[in-house]
This record gives C-alpha cells, sequence and structure tokens, in this order.
C-alpha cells in the first residue's frame, strides 16, 4: 500500500466519521429529546464500532508508513521505567474491571534507551492492551531488564496462551484467532504487527513464547548505547564516507549555556523537552536528506555531510538565530544563552571523536 | 455571560453539531468555513476560544493561525485544533495553539478541554 495513499484516505475517512459519530453521540446524550434505554443501549454499542473503526484507520496510517519506510523516528535518552510506568498507569482502571493486577519490575532505578518515546509507549501499550484482552484471571507482569548487550523488555500474562501452530502468525497482520475476547475487546488485528515494525526500526528483535492455559509472553531487545555512543558511530561514519568521496564533512552544534538554570527552574523533563523541540525545528529547517540533527543533554548537534568549512560557519548562525527566535516566543523563566560552535573534517580533525571533542565540551 | 467560540471548519455539517453541541453547553457560536471567513469573524467580535480546523479550501489553518497573530498580536485567544490528520505533533508548536483533537472527537472530551481552556474547571 502507498502509504501517501493511506494517508489521504484515512484523512477522508474521518470526516464521514465525525458527523456519523457526534450525530449518535448526541442522540444519546439527549440534546434531541429523551430516547428509551433500549435505544441508548443500541446506539452505544454503534459508538463503539465507530470507535474501533477511526482505531483501524490510525494503524493501518501506522502500518503502511513503517511499511514504506516513512514513519517518523526521532530517537532521544529515553528512561524506559519512566515509560513503563507512564503506560502502566493509563490501564489502572481497565485492569480494576477485570480484577487483574499490573505488577512491574525493572533491573534498575531508571533504565536509558535511545529510542523513539512515542513509539516505544505505543510498543508497551499494544502489548499490554493485547495481554489485558485475553487475561481473565491472575496478573500481567512488564519487565524492563538491561543486560551486558542489549535492554531487555517482556509483557508476560497468565492468561489462555496461544496454540502452538498460531505462533509464527502472531505478527501478522490481521491475524484474529480464536481465542474467545469478550465483547468490546476486539482488536483491530494490527497492533502486533506495527510492535514488530517500531522494534524492527529501532534494530531490535521481537519474540513470543506461550504456553496454553498457562500464559504467553512477548519479549523484545532495544540495542544498548548512550546516545554520545551512538553519535560517535554515526560521526565515524560519515568521516569514512567524506573519505571515501573526497568531500569535507561539517558538526555544528548549539548549545544552550544556561541549560542548568532550566532544569533547576523547570525541571528536567521540561527542560529536555526544549532541546528536544528546538532539535525537530532544525531538522525541518535542514535543506538535504543527509543533514541529522540530534538532542543531546544541553546540546543540539548537527552533522552536514559534504559540507565545507565556511557555508558550516553560515549556517550554524542560522540555525542559533533560529533556536534563539524559536526560544523567546516560549514563556521561559530567563533568556536562553546560545552558543554555536563548528568542527570540520578535514581542518579539525580526521576522526569522529576528534571531531565531536572539538564541538562537545 | 456567555462565552463566545469561533468555529473555523469547512464541513457544514461538522459545523451544525458542534453548534448544537456547544449550544446545549451554553456557549454562543461564531462558525466560519474557511480561514478567510474565519478572519472576517475576528474583525467583527472577539471569540473567547477558537475552534479550528486545518485542512480547509481558501485558506487553511496554519495561515488563519499566522494571519490572526499578525492582525491581533496581543488577543491571546486559546485555539483548539480540531483536525482530521491523526499523530500530528508538530500541530502542539503551531503558534497559539494550546491543544488539539483528532476527529472523530468524543463531544465530553472536547467539552473537558473547552473548559480548561476557558479556565471554567472547579
Amino acid at each position: 500500500m502507498k502509504s501517501s495513499f493511506v494517508s489521504t484516505v484515512s484523512h477522508e475517512l474521518r470526516t464521514p466519521l465525525t458527523i456519523v459519530r457526534e450525530g449518535v453521540s448526541q442522540v444519546v446524550d439527549g440534546l434531541l429529546g429523551e430516547t428509551t434505554e433500549k435505544q441508548k443501549q443500541f446506539l452505544r454499542v454503534s459508538l463503539d464500532g465507530i470507535d474501533r473503526l477511526s482505531r483501524i484507520i490510525d494503524e493501518l496510517l501506522d502500518i503502511s508508513k513503517l511499511e514504506a519506510g516513512k514513519s517518523s523516528f526521532e530517537r532521544g535518552s529515553v528512561d524506559l521505567v519512566e515509560i513503563v510506568r507512564e503506560v502502566a498507569s493509563s490501564f489502572k482502571t481497565m485492569m480494576a474491571r477485570k480484577s487483574l493486577e499490573l505488577k512491574t519490575s525493572f533491573s534498575s532505578a531508571s533504565i536509558d534507551a535511545f529510542a523513539d518515546r512515542d513509539k516505544l509507549v505505543q510498543v508497551f501499550t499494544n502489548l499490554i492492551n493485547n495481554a489485558l484482552k485475553f487475561t481473565h484471571k491472575g496478573s500481567i507482569t512488564v519487565s524492563v531488564e538491561e543486560q551486558d548487550k542489549v535492554i531487555l523488555c517482556r509483557v508476560a500474562d497468565t492468561g489462555e496462551g496461544i496454540d502452538k501452530p498460531d505462533l509464527p502468525k502472531v505478527f501478522e497482520k490481521f491475524q484474529q484467532f480464536n481465542r474467545t475476547a469478550g465483547p468490546g475487546d476486539k482488536g483491530t488485528g494490527l497492533g502486533l504487527a506495527i510492535v514488530k515494525g517500531i522494534i524492527r526500526l529501532h534494530r531490535g528483535e521481537i519474540w513470543v513464547e506461550s504456553e496454553v492455559g498457562q500464559g504467553t509472553t512477548f519479549s523484545f531487545t532495544l540495542p544498548k548505547y548512550t546516545p554520545q555512543r551512538l553519535l560517535e558511530e554515526h560521526v565515524s561514519l560519515c568521516v569514512r564516507e567524506a573519505v571515501k568521496e573526497e568531500t569535507a564533512l561539517s558538526l555544528v552544534a548549539i548549545r544552550i549555556q544556561n541549560f542548568d538554570a532550566f532544569v533547576h527552574k523547570m525541571g528536567e523533563k521540561i527542560a529536555t523537552m526544549l532541546v528536544y523541540g528546538a532539535c525537530r525545528l532544525i531538522q525541518t529547517n535542514l535543506r538535504r536528506r543527509a543533514d541529522q540533527s540530534m538532542a543531546i543533554g544541553d546540546t543540539i548537534l548537527v552533522v552536514l555531510p559534504g559540507l565545507p568549512k565556511e557555508d558550516a560557519v553560515t549556517i550554524s548562525w542560522r540555525l542559533r538565530y533560529l533556536v534563539e527566535q524559536d526560544l523567546l516566543k516560549k514563556e521561559l523563566p530567563e533568556k536562553a544563552e546560545l552558543i554555536s560552535e563548528v568542527a570540520c573534517f578535514p581542518e579539525d580533525g580526521c576522526t569522529g571523536s576528534e571531531l565531536l571533542k572539538r564541538v562537545c565540551a | 455571560m456567555e462565552k463566545k467560540i469561533l468555529v473555523v471548519e469547512d464541513e457544514p455539517e461538522v459545523v451544525n453539531l458542534l453548534r448544537t453541541r456547544l449550544e446545549a453547553n451554553h456557549y454562543g457560536v461564531m462558525a466560519a468555513g474557511n480561514g478567510v471567513e474565519g478572519l472576517k469573524q475576528i474583525e467583527l467580535e472577539k471569540p473567547d476560544l477558537i475552534l479550528l480546523d486545518i485542512l480547509m479550501p481558501q485558506m487553511d489553518g496554519y495561515t488563519f493561525l499566522k494571519e490572526l497573530k499578525r492582525r491581533k498580536p496581543d488577543w491571546n485567544v486559546p485555539v483548539i485544533v480540531l483536525s482530521a490528520k491523526s499523530r500530528m505533533k508538530e500541530l502542539f508548536e503551531a503558534e497559539g495553539v494550546r491543544d488539539y483533537m483528532v476527529k472523530p472527537y468524543d463531544a465530553q472530551d472536547l467539552l473537558e478541554r473547552i473548559k480548561k481552556q476557558l479556565g471554567e474547571t472547579s
């Protein structure tokens, strides 16, 4: 499926869906006069149907983007413990309704990964949702464990389990098995395919183990690297390319000098979001495909393959001004003090780490 | 006094439904079928809140926001985007946008968000 086609279709479907949903919901809410309990009951079922349809549209859009490689992929340093806690708390009411227990287990108080936060939220949400559908007593356990080379995440339930022959098919699209789900529990048939797509995007692996009557465990790994390490790898790769192509390579770093003050006044999360926001802004303002910006702590680092030093200096001013103007519009406790630095291959260094040392204090 | 909400939305049926819903909750409704009409409306009266669609003929929501800012730099009217485009985080970062909802919207959810922006939550 072409992703632009799916994107247009999904947009076109939403407007009539809005009209149907809100029309029905106004009748249920009694805005247009009295309705009997029986009528309301039927209308509520149709509202559920409409909501399910819009979930399918969302997920169809997600999967088509993942398959076309056009999914947005904004990685940054994220804390998996915090993500799992957030997702788990959103399931509180649903767990209580089914008298199930949601347990979490972490190998340390915070476990950092270099990943796309929203996409990981979606992964945990889909996996817990899936477990919830097929678990009627007992518990669901989400665990995150930092191992030597990878971070291992698991979502384990004490539910019905999956038949052996069905196991290889669970990540395929629109595979719904005979496992009896209660009313209102119907999925879209795309949730696990999306999960797999997202984990692949992160260069992780995902698998499932299950015993009928015992439960099911979904496990996935995320590669373990610090943003610094990933950055070094990325820059080194670019340097090697530049050597091979006999071109230049420039790094531009924009740093918020009073970042610590923002952390102090706004909290680390919001201060970090500022850097992320600026990073996204820069990314949308970069003109060439290979140009890439990344947020690391107080710094936005921009890698500009093929660009000679004099052009990089001009660009660094433009980007700093852009971020400065953008931050001025936000209601910040104090003005952000920005500095920009430039390091270029071959003038300033011949390896990735040499270049990085020059721009990242 | 009754708070005024400006609905900028190109689908007449959606406008009608929003009008019924908002009026039932004691809001006054001003309606515009696109950005150009929206700009005419803001010259007539200052709304307390704007519900804004993004994809509209003649003038889209982004352009409307820019023009609004240019013409009424000191207004600071909260804008809630109500769009059929899903998963558009960048919407949030557009100027003046305080919240956004994806269509089809849940009316109770929408009303709560409106209340929050109008400072009506207890």
